[in-house]
């Protein structure tokens, strides 16, 4: 399989006759990104695989108004963010549960879950970030897991890389006592 | 995509997470990732597949809307229809009655009740006649008054 870059991979895209196989390419090239990215927030397989492909549908749609000026992997991780936000909110409405009973039933099924495969410790840490708000989970899976750079989180999430940073080190002391405390 | 320094990243941590290290706990079934790739563009092409028609009535506003007329459209067809039919049977009921009771009208009673009306005249008159005889009245000075 080729690997284009993705200003190629959207002029590709612009042409109806090779629309098909770019977007192909553009799937081949970000699929297992945004599939952990969701992941990490819905931690149920069924659930990011729902998820992951909603949001390559979304991005099929969206990606002949996409500005090429923008960063592709940025614009689908963001997407891929507001997706997996809309999920764990309408779970929230459909089963008439608080913030806090979701992030219980989450951290039920990280317990049953068959495709995890970490230790004790991973999964204390997987609870840990379960107890954080929403974006601050975000913010620290970005960070620590995916090792992206502030400023791209800054363009996915919207924010200031200072709420940012402090966004993540609040985290880090939350997770830190979790763990100290478990 | 562009990564920090993983140093930078991993190292300015407290120690129980720097000792947790940031690999992926997560697994997925064998061979998901090449399945994902065929899902998604079958469901794509599904959706290419799908009338602009259906798409553009299944929103919700059109839906809604759609609907709302139907409800209406229904009413101002519908409702003159069963009024009338209402007056109708209405109508039947009275027709029913009428026809009730004159079909079951016995002959031999009118006969009787005309009959018993004449006898009543006649005995009526026998008894004015008695009246004025008894009082001693000049019944011809009345029949002349009467003329």
């Amino acid at each position: 399989m080729l690997h284009l870059e993705d200003s190629e991979l959207l002029s590709m895209f612009s042409d109806e006759n090779s629309r098909n196989y770019a977007f192909n390419l553009i799937v081949k090239k970000y699929q297992q990104k945004i599939y952990w990215h969701i992941r990490r927030m819905v931690i149920d397989h069924d659930d990011a695989n729902d998820v992951t492909q909603n949001t390559f549908i979304k991005a099929w749609k969206g990606l002949e108004a996409f500005k090429q000026e923008a960063q592709l992997y940025t614009w689908l991780y963001r997407i891929a963010t507001n997706e997996s936000i809309n999920f764990l909110n309408k779970k929230r409405k459909v089963l008439l549960l608080p913030l806090i009973d979701v992030e219980r039933e989450l951290s039920n099924k990280l317990e049953a879950d068959a495709y995890f495969s970490g230790n004790v410790i991973q999964k204390k840490l997987q609870k840990a970030l379960l107890q954080l708000p929403e974006k601050q989970r975000i913010v620290f899976n970005l960070k620590y897991f995916e090792e992206m750079k502030y400023e791209d989180m800054s363009t996915i999430l919207n924010t200031s890389v200072g709420a940012l940073k402090a966004s993540y080190h609040i985290a880090v002391k939350k997770i830190e006592e979790y763990l100290k405390s478990h | 995509m562009k990564k920090t320094n993983t140093t930078e990243n991993i190292d300015s941590l407290p120690q129980t997470l720097h000792s947790i290290g940031n690999e992926n706990p997560f697994r997925v079934p064998e061979n998901y990732f090449d399945t994902l790739r065929i899902s998604i563009a079958d469901k794509i092409s599904e959706k290419r597949e799908t009338s602009p028609w259906i798409h553009f009535i299944l929103k919700k506003e059109i839906f809604y809307t759609v609907s709302l007329c139907c409800v209406i459209a229904f009413f101002v067809i519908f409702f003159p229809i069963i009024s009338t039919h209402y007056n109708d049977s209405k109508l039947s009921v009275s027709d029913y009655v009428i026809e009730e009771k004159y079909s079951s009208f016995d002959e031999d009673m009118l006969v009787a009740f005309l009959t018993e009306n004449e006898e009543d005249k006649t005995s009526d008159n026998d008894y004015l006649m008695d009246y004025l005889l008894h009082n001693d009245t000049d019944i011809n000075l009345i029949m002349e008054e009467l003329k």
